[in-house]
Protein backbone atom coordinates (compact mmCIF):
# COMPACT_ATOMS: atom_id res chain seq x y z
CA UNK A 1 0.00 0.00 0.00
CA UNK A 2 0.98 3.20 -1.20
CA UNK A 3 -0.34 6.87 -0.38
CA UNK A 4 -0.51 8.93 -2.95
CA UNK A 5 -2.58 11.81 -2.22
CA UNK A 6 -4.97 13.76 -0.26
CA UNK A 7 -8.22 14.02 -1.65
CA UNK A 8 -9.76 16.87 0.74
CA UNK A 9 -9.52 20.50 0.23
CA UNK A 10 -6.57 23.24 2.59
CA UNK A 11 -8.60 25.52 4.35
CA UNK A 12 -6.19 28.31 5.13
CA UNK A 13 -3.84 28.23 2.17
CA UNK A 14 -3.38 27.34 -1.49
CA UNK A 15 -0.51 25.75 -1.77
CA UNK A 16 1.69 23.53 0.65
CA UNK A 17 4.99 25.67 -0.15
CA UNK A 18 6.84 23.94 2.44
CA UNK A 19 6.19 20.34 1.51
CA UNK A 20 7.28 20.74 -2.07
CA UNK A 21 9.98 22.79 -1.00
CA UNK A 22 10.74 19.12 1.55
CA UNK A 23 10.11 17.16 -1.08
CA UNK A 24 12.69 18.73 -3.89
CA UNK A 25 15.07 19.43 -1.07
CA UNK A 26 15.54 15.63 -0.82
CA UNK A 27 15.46 14.75 -4.44
CA UNK A 28 18.57 17.34 -5.07
CA UNK A 29 20.53 15.93 -1.94
CA UNK A 30 19.53 12.05 -3.40
CA UNK A 31 21.11 13.35 -6.76
CA UNK A 32 23.64 14.74 -4.96
CA UNK A 33 24.24 11.50 -3.34
CA UNK A 34 24.53 9.85 -7.12
CA UNK A 35 26.56 12.47 -7.92
CA UNK A 36 29.37 11.60 -5.16
CA UNK A 37 28.85 7.43 -5.56
CA UNK A 38 29.40 8.15 -9.36
CA UNK A 39 33.04 9.99 -8.98
CA UNK A 40 34.02 9.71 -5.14
CA UNK A 41 32.61 6.35 -3.57
CA UNK A 42 34.74 6.92 -0.74
CA UNK A 43 33.57 10.26 -0.06
CA UNK A 44 30.06 9.25 -0.42
CA UNK A 45 30.55 6.48 2.75
CA UNK A 46 32.75 9.13 4.69
CA UNK A 47 29.91 11.61 3.92
CA UNK A 48 27.35 9.38 5.08
CA UNK A 49 28.68 8.84 8.58
CA UNK A 50 29.66 12.04 9.08
CA UNK A 51 26.35 13.35 7.98
CA UNK A 52 23.97 10.34 9.10
CA UNK A 53 23.05 9.53 12.42
CA UNK A 54 25.65 7.39 13.83
CA UNK A 55 23.98 5.84 17.24
CA UNK A 56 27.99 5.21 18.67
CA UNK A 57 29.50 8.84 17.23
CA UNK A 58 25.99 10.31 18.89
CA UNK A 59 26.52 8.10 22.46
CA UNK A 60 29.88 9.06 22.52
CA UNK A 61 29.72 13.04 21.63
CA UNK A 62 31.87 12.74 19.00
CA UNK A 63 31.15 14.02 15.18
CA UNK A 64 28.54 16.78 14.50
CA UNK A 65 26.47 15.09 17.20
CA UNK A 66 23.09 17.49 16.83
CA UNK A 67 24.00 18.33 13.12
CA UNK A 68 24.25 15.36 11.77
CA UNK A 69 20.48 14.28 13.07
CA UNK A 70 19.49 17.06 10.98
CA UNK A 71 20.99 16.43 7.92
CA UNK A 72 20.19 12.47 8.43
CA UNK A 73 16.71 13.67 7.40
CA UNK A 74 17.75 14.66 3.98
CA UNK A 75 19.40 11.51 3.83
CA UNK A 76 18.13 8.70 1.25
CA UNK A 77 19.07 5.23 0.54
CA UNK A 78 17.83 5.31 -2.65
CA UNK A 79 15.02 5.91 -5.44
CA UNK A 80 12.55 3.95 -3.72
CA UNK A 81 14.08 4.89 -0.09
CA UNK A 82 12.84 8.49 -1.22
CA UNK A 83 9.71 7.80 -3.18
CA UNK A 84 7.88 6.27 -0.26
CA UNK A 85 9.12 8.61 2.11
CA UNK A 86 8.10 11.84 -0.06
CA UNK A 87 5.06 10.42 -1.46
CA UNK A 88 3.70 9.66 2.00
CA UNK A 89 4.84 13.31 2.57
CA UNK A 90 3.08 14.47 -0.18
CA UNK A 91 -0.42 12.83 0.49
CA UNK A 92 -0.20 13.90 4.63
CA UNK A 93 1.77 17.09 4.86
CA UNK A 94 -0.43 19.19 2.61
CA UNK A 95 -3.33 19.39 4.83
CA UNK A 96 -0.98 19.68 8.00
CA UNK A 97 0.78 22.23 6.72
CA UNK A 98 -2.07 24.36 6.21
CA UNK A 99 -3.05 23.96 9.64
CA UNK A 100 0.35 24.89 10.99
CA UNK A 101 1.58 27.47 8.66
CA UNK A 102 4.42 26.83 6.16
CA UNK A 103 7.22 27.82 9.04
CA UNK A 104 5.67 26.06 11.79
CA UNK A 105 5.41 22.96 10.10
CA UNK A 106 9.07 23.15 9.53
CA UNK A 107 9.63 23.00 13.07
CA UNK A 108 7.10 20.51 13.64
CA UNK A 109 8.92 18.09 10.42
CA UNK A 110 12.19 18.67 12.01
CA UNK A 111 10.54 18.04 15.60
CA UNK A 112 9.50 14.45 14.43
CA UNK A 113 12.78 13.73 12.29
CA UNK A 114 14.58 14.73 15.81
CA UNK A 115 12.55 12.45 18.60
CA UNK A 116 12.71 9.78 15.94
CA UNK A 117 16.23 9.60 15.77
CA UNK A 118 16.88 10.07 19.48
CA UNK A 119 14.53 7.15 20.50
CA UNK A 120 16.06 5.43 17.49
CA UNK A 121 19.61 5.85 18.34
CA UNK A 122 18.42 4.75 22.11
CA UNK A 123 16.75 1.20 20.56
CA UNK A 124 20.48 0.54 18.82
CA UNK A 125 22.69 2.47 20.72
CA UNK A 126 26.11 0.25 20.24
CA UNK A 127 25.35 0.02 16.48
CA UNK A 128 28.29 2.26 14.26
CA UNK A 129 25.62 2.20 11.83
CA UNK A 130 24.55 5.35 9.79
CA UNK A 131 20.90 5.94 10.09
CA UNK A 132 19.27 7.85 7.07
CA UNK A 133 16.20 8.85 5.62
CA UNK A 134 12.70 11.48 6.16
CA UNK A 135 10.43 8.53 7.68
CA UNK A 136 10.58 9.27 11.24
CA UNK A 137 9.53 12.89 10.31
CA UNK A 138 6.66 11.79 7.83
CA UNK A 139 5.72 9.29 10.66
CA UNK A 140 4.73 11.68 12.88
CA UNK A 141 3.06 14.08 9.98
CA UNK A 142 0.92 10.66 9.73
CA UNK A 143 0.68 10.64 13.38
CA UNK A 144 -0.69 14.73 13.26
CA UNK A 145 -2.86 14.05 10.15
CA UNK A 146 -4.59 11.09 12.03
CA UNK A 147 -5.39 13.42 14.98
CA UNK A 148 -6.55 16.42 13.13
CA UNK A 149 -8.59 15.27 9.70
CA UNK A 150 -9.00 11.14 10.86
CA UNK A 151 -11.89 10.66 8.43
CA UNK A 152 -9.78 12.56 5.45
CA UNK A 153 -10.16 10.63 2.49
CA UNK A 154 -6.17 9.63 0.72
CA UNK A 155 -5.90 8.16 -2.49
CA UNK A 156 -3.49 4.69 -2.30
CA UNK A 157 -1.81 2.51 -4.64
CA UNK A 158 -2.69 -0.92 -3.82
CA UNK A 159 -0.95 -3.80 -6.16
CA UNK A 160 -1.79 -7.31 -6.74
CA UNK A 161 -0.22 -9.87 -8.67
CA UNK A 162 0.95 -7.93 -12.16
CA UNK A 163 -1.57 -4.91 -11.45
CA UNK A 164 -2.78 -2.56 -9.06
CA UNK A 165 -6.11 -0.40 -7.78
CA UNK A 166 -5.62 3.30 -6.88
CA UNK A 167 -8.55 3.69 -4.20
CA UNK A 168 -9.59 6.39 -1.94
CA UNK A 169 -9.74 5.66 2.13
CA UNK A 170 -10.13 6.71 5.54
CA UNK A 171 -6.85 8.46 6.24
CA UNK A 172 -7.42 6.22 9.85
CA UNK A 173 -7.35 3.20 7.89
CA UNK A 174 -4.12 4.45 5.89
CA UNK A 175 -2.51 5.25 9.25
CA UNK A 176 -3.12 2.43 11.59
CA UNK A 177 -2.07 0.17 8.72
CA UNK A 178 1.03 1.89 8.57
CA UNK A 179 1.22 2.52 12.34
CA UNK A 180 0.45 -1.27 13.66
CA UNK A 181 2.46 -2.82 10.67
CA UNK A 182 5.82 -1.45 12.89
CA UNK A 183 4.59 -2.69 16.27
CA UNK A 184 5.80 -6.11 15.69
CA UNK A 185 8.92 -5.75 13.76
CA UNK A 186 9.99 -3.05 16.44
CA UNK A 187 9.40 -5.26 19.44
CA UNK A 188 11.36 -7.95 16.94
CA UNK A 189 14.43 -5.35 17.17
CA UNK A 190 14.09 -5.28 20.88
CA UNK A 191 13.08 -8.31 22.39
CA UNK A 192 15.28 -10.81 19.80
CA UNK A 193 17.43 -8.48 18.73
CA UNK A 194 16.42 -8.88 14.88
CA UNK A 195 18.68 -7.40 12.61
CA UNK A 196 16.51 -4.63 10.30
CA UNK A 197 17.27 -2.75 7.65
CA UNK A 198 14.48 -0.42 8.38
CA UNK A 199 14.59 2.24 11.58
CA UNK A 200 11.19 0.69 13.16
CA UNK A 201 11.75 1.95 16.59
CA UNK A 202 12.49 5.47 14.53
CA UNK A 203 9.39 5.10 12.76
CA UNK A 204 7.58 4.75 16.07
CA UNK A 205 9.14 7.59 17.80
CA UNK A 206 8.08 9.75 14.87
CA UNK A 207 4.60 8.87 15.38
CA UNK A 208 4.78 9.27 19.02
CA UNK A 209 6.22 12.87 18.58
CA UNK A 210 4.06 13.87 15.78
CA UNK A 211 1.03 13.28 18.42
CA UNK A 212 2.36 17.04 20.08
CA UNK A 213 1.00 18.01 16.88
CA UNK A 214 -1.18 21.32 18.87
CA UNK A 215 2.24 22.32 19.79
CA UNK A 216 2.97 23.76 16.32
CA UNK A 217 -1.05 24.24 15.18
CA UNK A 218 -1.53 28.16 14.02
CA UNK A 219 -4.22 29.61 16.62
CA UNK A 220 -7.29 29.67 14.63
CA UNK A 221 -6.59 25.72 13.42
CA UNK A 222 -6.59 25.25 17.27
CA UNK A 223 -9.05 27.11 18.57
CA UNK A 224 -11.28 24.94 15.46
CA UNK A 225 -9.58 21.91 16.72
CA UNK A 226 -10.44 22.72 20.55
CA UNK A 227 -14.28 23.07 20.10
CA UNK A 228 -14.88 19.99 17.04
CA UNK A 229 -14.83 22.18 14.13
CA UNK A 230 -14.29 21.45 10.88
CA UNK A 231 -10.59 22.35 10.39
CA UNK B 1 -62.00 83.73 19.65
CA UNK B 2 -63.49 80.69 20.52
CA UNK B 3 -61.32 77.58 20.86
CA UNK B 4 -62.69 75.93 17.87
CA UNK B 5 -62.33 79.35 15.88
CA UNK B 6 -58.62 79.07 17.01
CA UNK B 7 -57.92 75.77 16.08
CA UNK B 8 -59.35 76.11 12.09
CA UNK B 9 -57.65 79.51 11.71
CA UNK B 10 -54.15 78.00 12.60
CA UNK B 11 -54.86 75.27 10.55
CA UNK B 12 -55.37 76.92 8.06
CA UNK B 13 -52.06 79.13 8.36
CA UNK B 14 -50.54 76.15 8.95
CA UNK B 15 -51.56 74.84 5.43
CA UNK B 16 -51.14 78.35 4.02
CA UNK B 17 -47.55 77.94 4.79
CA UNK B 18 -47.71 80.67 7.38
CA UNK B 19 -45.74 78.20 10.25
CA UNK B 20 -45.13 80.69 12.59
CA UNK B 21 -48.43 82.02 13.08
CA UNK B 22 -50.06 78.82 13.13
CA UNK B 23 -47.68 77.56 15.86
CA UNK B 24 -47.99 80.56 17.98
CA UNK B 25 -51.91 80.02 17.86
CA UNK B 26 -52.27 76.57 18.48
CA UNK B 27 -50.14 76.97 21.50
CA UNK B 28 -52.49 79.46 22.86
CA UNK B 29 -54.60 76.88 22.32
CA UNK B 30 -52.54 74.10 24.52
CA UNK B 31 -52.46 76.70 27.17
CA UNK B 32 -56.09 76.92 27.35
CA UNK B 33 -56.99 73.46 26.44
CA UNK B 34 -54.07 70.81 27.42
CA UNK B 35 -56.45 68.14 25.93
CA UNK B 36 -56.63 69.15 22.47
CA UNK B 37 -55.19 66.13 20.51
CA UNK B 38 -56.03 67.40 17.56
CA UNK B 39 -53.57 70.95 18.69
CA UNK B 40 -50.72 69.15 19.90
CA UNK B 41 -50.83 66.65 16.59
CA UNK B 42 -50.46 69.98 14.55
CA UNK B 43 -47.96 71.25 16.58
CA UNK B 44 -46.09 68.56 16.50
CA UNK B 45 -45.90 69.17 12.50
CA UNK B 46 -45.10 72.94 12.96
CA UNK B 47 -42.21 72.73 16.13
CA UNK B 48 -39.11 72.38 14.54
CA UNK B 49 -36.75 71.05 17.37
CA UNK B 50 -36.93 67.05 16.87
CA UNK B 51 -37.39 67.13 20.82
CA UNK B 52 -40.72 69.47 21.11
CA UNK B 53 -41.64 66.83 18.59
CA UNK B 54 -41.53 64.11 20.51
CA UNK B 55 -43.25 66.12 23.92
CA UNK B 56 -45.95 67.27 21.43
CA UNK B 57 -46.90 63.66 20.38
CA UNK B 58 -46.35 61.83 23.55
CA UNK B 59 -49.26 64.25 25.05
CA UNK B 60 -51.41 63.74 21.95
CA UNK B 61 -51.21 60.24 23.24
CA UNK B 62 -51.44 60.58 26.68
CA UNK B 63 -54.62 62.23 25.54
CA UNK B 64 -55.50 59.69 23.39
CA UNK B 65 -53.65 56.04 23.45
CA UNK B 66 -55.23 54.25 21.02
CA UNK B 67 -54.46 56.31 17.93
CA UNK B 68 -52.21 54.26 15.45
CA UNK B 69 -50.47 56.73 13.54
CA UNK B 70 -49.46 58.89 17.38
CA UNK B 71 -47.96 55.87 18.18
CA UNK B 72 -46.00 54.77 14.95
CA UNK B 73 -44.84 58.43 14.57
CA UNK B 74 -43.48 58.91 18.25
CA UNK B 75 -41.85 55.40 18.12
CA UNK B 76 -40.18 56.18 14.56
CA UNK B 77 -38.69 59.71 16.40
CA UNK B 78 -37.58 57.69 19.24
CA UNK B 79 -35.76 55.61 17.58
CA UNK B 80 -34.13 58.25 15.29
CA UNK B 81 -33.37 60.10 18.36
CA UNK B 82 -31.91 57.01 20.12
CA UNK B 83 -29.80 56.03 17.00
CA UNK B 84 -28.49 59.97 17.07
CA UNK B 85 -27.79 59.86 21.16
CA UNK B 86 -29.84 62.48 21.30
CA UNK B 87 -32.14 62.01 23.99
CA UNK B 88 -35.18 64.77 24.42
CA UNK B 89 -34.42 65.21 28.13
CA UNK B 90 -35.12 69.00 27.98
CA UNK B 91 -38.29 71.18 28.67
CA UNK B 92 -40.35 72.18 26.21
CA UNK B 93 -38.34 75.01 24.77
CA UNK B 94 -41.60 76.95 23.60
CA UNK B 95 -43.23 79.66 25.44
CA UNK B 96 -46.17 79.18 28.23
CA UNK B 97 -46.01 75.40 28.07
CA UNK B 98 -45.32 74.67 31.85
CA UNK B 99 -47.74 71.97 31.67
CA UNK B 100 -45.95 69.66 29.24
CA UNK B 101 -44.30 66.76 30.47
CA UNK B 102 -41.03 66.57 30.66
CA UNK B 103 -38.45 64.17 32.61
CA UNK B 104 -38.52 66.25 35.82
CA UNK B 105 -42.57 65.60 35.25
CA UNK B 106 -42.36 61.69 34.66
CA UNK B 107 -40.37 61.71 37.76
CA UNK B 108 -42.41 63.32 39.35
CA UNK B 109 -45.52 61.13 38.06
CA UNK B 110 -43.70 58.05 39.34
CA UNK B 111 -42.79 59.14 42.33
CA UNK B 112 -46.69 59.81 42.96
CA UNK B 113 -47.86 56.66 41.97
CA UNK B 114 -44.99 54.78 43.96
CA UNK B 115 -47.05 56.75 47.03
CA UNK B 116 -50.37 55.71 46.00
CA UNK B 117 -49.26 51.91 46.49
CA UNK B 118 -46.92 52.42 48.91
CA UNK B 119 -50.41 54.23 50.51
CA UNK B 120 -52.21 51.14 50.25
CA UNK B 121 -54.01 52.27 46.98
CA UNK B 122 -53.08 49.44 44.88
CA UNK B 123 -56.34 49.19 42.03
CA UNK B 124 -55.42 53.20 41.90
CA UNK B 125 -51.77 52.81 41.25
CA UNK B 126 -51.83 49.90 38.89
CA UNK B 127 -54.36 52.05 37.10
CA UNK B 128 -51.83 54.87 37.41
CA UNK B 129 -49.36 52.71 36.52
CA UNK B 130 -50.43 51.34 33.13
CA UNK B 131 -51.26 54.81 32.14
CA UNK B 132 -47.85 56.17 33.13
CA UNK B 133 -45.88 52.90 31.30
CA UNK B 134 -48.57 53.34 28.12
CA UNK B 135 -46.37 56.93 27.76
CA UNK B 136 -43.08 56.15 29.08
CA UNK B 137 -42.93 52.27 27.97
CA UNK B 138 -38.93 52.47 29.03
CA UNK B 139 -39.16 53.48 32.59
CA UNK B 140 -37.15 50.30 34.24
CA UNK B 141 -38.65 51.26 37.52
CA UNK B 142 -41.69 51.36 36.43
CA UNK B 143 -41.87 48.22 34.83
CA UNK B 144 -40.31 46.39 38.09
CA UNK B 145 -43.37 48.12 40.33
CA UNK B 146 -45.68 46.63 37.75
CA UNK B 147 -44.28 43.50 37.70
CA UNK B 148 -44.05 43.88 41.90
CA UNK B 149 -47.90 44.36 41.81
CA UNK B 150 -49.04 42.63 39.26
CA UNK B 151 -52.83 41.43 39.86
CA UNK B 152 -52.77 38.12 37.14
CA UNK B 153 -49.76 36.02 36.09
CA UNK B 154 -50.36 37.54 32.56
CA UNK B 155 -49.87 40.86 33.67
CA UNK B 156 -46.89 39.24 35.77
CA UNK B 157 -45.15 37.90 32.53
CA UNK B 158 -45.93 41.04 30.13
CA UNK B 159 -44.27 43.37 33.30
CA UNK B 160 -41.25 40.93 33.32
CA UNK B 161 -40.35 40.94 29.19
CA UNK B 162 -40.61 44.68 29.42
CA UNK B 163 -38.07 44.70 32.30
CA UNK B 164 -35.90 42.26 30.49
CA UNK B 165 -36.12 44.04 27.46
CA UNK B 166 -34.92 47.33 29.33
CA UNK B 167 -32.25 45.27 31.54
CA UNK B 168 -31.39 41.91 31.08
CA UNK B 169 -29.46 41.73 34.02
CA UNK B 170 -31.59 43.34 36.35
CA UNK B 171 -31.05 41.35 39.89
CA UNK B 172 -34.67 40.32 41.26
CA UNK B 173 -35.84 39.12 37.63
CA UNK B 174 -34.70 35.81 37.55
CA UNK B 175 -36.19 35.34 41.40
CA UNK B 176 -39.57 36.06 40.08
CA UNK B 177 -39.90 34.52 37.09
CA UNK B 178 -38.16 30.99 39.46
CA UNK B 179 -41.41 31.57 41.25
CA UNK B 180 -43.80 31.56 38.48
CA UNK B 181 -45.65 27.94 37.62
CA UNK B 182 -46.54 28.58 33.72
CA UNK B 183 -50.11 27.40 32.22
CA UNK B 184 -49.31 25.44 28.63
CA UNK B 185 -50.62 28.69 27.25
CA UNK B 186 -47.49 30.72 28.90
CA UNK B 187 -44.30 28.34 28.06
CA UNK B 188 -43.94 30.37 25.13
CA UNK B 189 -43.54 33.31 27.18
CA UNK B 190 -41.72 31.66 29.31
CA UNK B 191 -38.93 30.55 26.71
CA UNK B 192 -38.93 33.92 25.45
CA UNK B 193 -38.09 35.34 28.86
CA UNK B 194 -35.32 32.87 29.65
CA UNK B 195 -34.18 34.41 26.22
CA UNK B 196 -33.58 37.39 27.22
CA UNK B 197 -31.67 36.12 30.54
CA UNK B 198 -29.85 34.11 27.93
CA UNK B 199 -30.35 31.29 30.06
CA UNK B 200 -30.49 29.19 26.90
CA UNK B 201 -30.92 25.80 28.50
CA UNK B 202 -34.14 26.28 30.23
CA UNK B 203 -35.32 28.52 27.53
CA UNK B 204 -34.85 25.37 25.35
CA UNK B 205 -36.88 23.50 27.56
CA UNK B 206 -39.61 26.11 27.45
CA UNK B 207 -39.63 26.20 23.97
CA UNK B 208 -39.93 22.57 23.05
CA UNK B 209 -43.18 22.55 25.83
CA UNK B 210 -44.42 25.55 23.72
CA UNK B 211 -44.12 23.10 20.48
CA UNK B 212 -47.18 20.86 22.26
CA UNK B 213 -49.22 24.29 23.23
CA UNK B 214 -52.77 24.49 21.88
CA UNK B 215 -52.25 27.81 20.17
CA UNK B 216 -51.45 27.05 16.93
CA UNK B 217 -49.12 30.71 16.63
CA UNK B 218 -47.38 29.71 19.96
CA UNK B 219 -46.24 26.32 18.16
CA UNK B 220 -44.75 28.28 15.42
CA UNK B 221 -43.20 30.77 17.01
CA UNK B 222 -41.41 28.30 19.17
CA UNK B 223 -40.53 26.41 16.09
CA UNK B 224 -38.95 29.26 14.64
CA UNK B 225 -37.21 30.45 17.95
CA UNK B 226 -35.71 26.51 19.10
CA UNK B 227 -33.18 26.23 16.73
CA UNK B 228 -31.94 29.59 16.70
CA UNK B 229 -31.45 28.97 20.91
CA UNK B 230 -30.24 25.76 20.36
CA UNK B 231 -27.42 27.54 17.78
CA UNK B 232 -26.93 30.28 21.33
CA UNK B 233 -26.57 27.10 23.55
CA UNK B 234 -23.76 25.27 21.43
CA UNK B 235 -22.20 28.89 21.28
CA UNK B 236 -22.27 29.37 24.98
CA UNK B 237 -19.91 26.29 25.35
CA UNK B 238 -17.22 27.60 23.14
CA UNK B 239 -13.32 27.23 24.19
CA UNK B 240 -11.79 29.85 24.23
CA UNK B 241 -7.85 29.85 24.45
CA UNK B 242 -6.10 32.89 26.36
CA UNK B 243 -3.72 34.81 24.91
CA UNK B 244 -0.99 34.03 27.77
CA UNK B 245 -1.91 30.13 26.54
CA UNK B 246 -1.43 30.45 23.10
CA UNK B 247 1.88 32.07 23.43
CA UNK B 248 3.09 29.50 25.42
CA UNK B 249 2.17 26.94 23.32
CA UNK B 250 3.58 28.32 20.57
CA UNK B 251 6.72 28.96 22.24
CA UNK B 252 6.94 25.59 23.20
CA UNK B 253 7.36 23.45 20.39
CA UNK B 254 10.52 25.23 18.67
CA UNK B 255 11.88 25.03 22.40
CA UNK B 256 11.27 21.67 22.98
CA UNK B 257 13.30 20.58 19.44
CA UNK B 258 16.52 23.19 20.93
CA UNK B 259 16.15 21.30 23.91
CA UNK B 260 16.02 17.77 21.97
CA UNK B 261 19.38 19.23 19.90
CA UNK B 262 21.29 19.90 22.55
CA UNK B 263 20.02 16.54 24.43
CA UNK B 264 21.65 15.09 20.99
CA UNK B 265 24.65 17.36 21.24
CA UNK B 266 25.20 16.18 24.90
CA UNK B 267 25.14 12.12 23.28
CA UNK B 268 21.72 11.96 25.27
CA UNK B 269 23.36 12.52 28.73
CA UNK B 270 21.48 15.47 30.15
CA UNK B 271 23.72 16.45 33.14
CA UNK B 272 26.73 16.58 30.45
CA UNK B 273 24.63 19.24 28.13
CA UNK B 274 27.20 22.15 27.72
CA UNK B 275 26.11 24.68 30.35
CA UNK B 276 26.47 27.33 26.70
CA UNK B 277 24.00 25.64 25.35
CA UNK B 278 21.39 25.71 28.48
CA UNK B 279 21.98 29.07 28.75
CA UNK B 280 20.87 29.10 24.95
CA UNK B 281 18.13 27.20 25.36
CA UNK B 282 16.39 29.93 28.30
CA UNK B 283 17.55 32.51 25.47
CA UNK B 284 16.05 30.49 22.66
CA UNK B 285 12.77 30.11 25.19
CA UNK B 286 12.70 34.16 25.73
CA UNK B 287 13.07 34.73 22.40
CA UNK B 288 9.83 32.33 21.10
CA UNK B 289 7.65 33.82 24.17
CA UNK B 290 8.34 37.55 23.00
CA UNK B 291 8.29 36.65 19.23
CA UNK B 292 4.82 34.57 19.61
CA UNK B 293 3.71 37.40 22.05
CA UNK B 294 4.34 40.21 19.53
CA UNK B 295 2.91 38.09 16.50
CA UNK B 296 -0.15 36.67 18.14
CA UNK B 297 -1.47 38.72 21.51
CA UNK B 298 0.38 42.35 20.83
CA UNK B 299 -1.37 43.68 23.46
CA UNK B 300 -0.75 41.23 26.34
CA UNK B 301 0.06 42.52 29.59
CA UNK B 302 3.44 41.25 29.65
CA UNK B 303 4.00 43.13 26.28
CA UNK B 304 2.68 46.19 27.48
CA UNK B 305 5.02 46.04 30.45
CA UNK B 306 7.82 46.06 28.29
CA UNK B 307 7.22 49.00 26.33
CA UNK B 308 6.01 50.60 28.96
CA UNK B 309 9.90 50.13 30.46
CA UNK B 310 12.35 52.82 29.24
CA UNK B 311 14.67 49.59 27.81
CA UNK B 312 12.46 48.78 25.22
CA UNK B 313 11.12 51.80 23.39
CA UNK B 314 8.73 50.02 20.87
CA UNK B 315 7.61 46.89 18.93
CA UNK B 316 10.35 46.60 16.29
CA UNK B 317 12.58 47.11 18.74
CA UNK B 318 11.12 43.84 20.55
CA UNK B 319 10.76 42.04 17.75
CA UNK B 320 14.43 42.70 16.58
CA UNK B 321 15.75 41.08 20.52
CA UNK B 322 13.37 38.08 19.92
CA UNK B 323 14.83 37.52 16.54
CA UNK B 324 18.53 37.72 17.94
CA UNK B 325 17.40 35.82 20.95
CA UNK B 326 16.28 32.85 18.92
CA UNK B 327 18.90 32.90 16.04
CA UNK B 328 22.24 33.09 18.54
CA UNK B 329 21.66 30.21 20.20
CA UNK B 330 20.93 28.11 17.03
CA UNK B 331 24.47 29.90 15.44
CA UNK B 332 25.52 28.66 18.97
CA UNK B 333 24.76 25.39 18.58
CA UNK B 334 25.56 25.00 14.91
CA UNK B 335 29.18 26.42 15.87
CA UNK B 336 29.53 23.55 18.77
CA UNK B 337 28.69 20.73 16.20
CA UNK B 338 30.67 21.81 13.02
CA UNK B 339 33.54 22.79 15.31
CA UNK B 340 33.28 19.22 16.66
CA UNK B 341 32.46 17.61 13.35
CA UNK B 342 35.86 19.53 11.88
CA UNK B 343 37.93 17.85 14.86
CA UNK B 344 36.52 14.50 13.90
CA UNK B 345 38.65 11.67 11.96
CA UNK B 346 36.58 9.56 10.80
CA UNK B 347 38.37 6.05 10.45
CA UNK B 348 36.27 3.80 8.70
CA UNK B 349 39.16 0.88 8.82
CA UNK B 350 38.57 0.20 12.82
CA UNK B 351 36.01 -2.17 13.53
Amino acid sequence: MIPLTDLQPNRYSSFPFMTMFLILLNMFVLIGQFLLIEFNLEGYIEALYLFGSVPTFVIGQQAGGALATLTSIFLHGGIFHLAGNMLALWAFAQRVEDACGPWRFLAFYLFCGVVADIISTMSRSTEAIPGIGASGAVYGIMAAYLILYPRGRIKVLIFYGFGFWRIPFRAYWVILFFFLKEIPNALDVLLINVESSVAHWAHLGGFFAGTLIFLFLRPDAFHRFRNELPL
Amino acid sequence: MEQSELFQTAVQKAKAGERDQAQEMLLKLVEKEPNHELAWLWLSQLVADPEDKIIALENALTINPQRRQTQTRLHQLRQKYTAANQLPNQQFSTNGASHIHSFTSEEARFTEISQLFAAGDIAGGRQQLASFLRRYSDHEAGWWLMVQHADSQTNLLIGLDHLLRLNSTHPEAPKMLGGIKPTREEFLQMGRLYERLERWETAVTYYKRALKSPSNADRLLAQKRLPLVQEQLKLAKIKFTSPTATVLRLAAGPTILYAMLVLIQAGLKPTQASPMLCLGNLAFLGGMLLFSGLTYAPEHPWLQQLRESAVFPNNTFLRLISLMLILLPILLLILLAVTRLLNFQLDLTSP
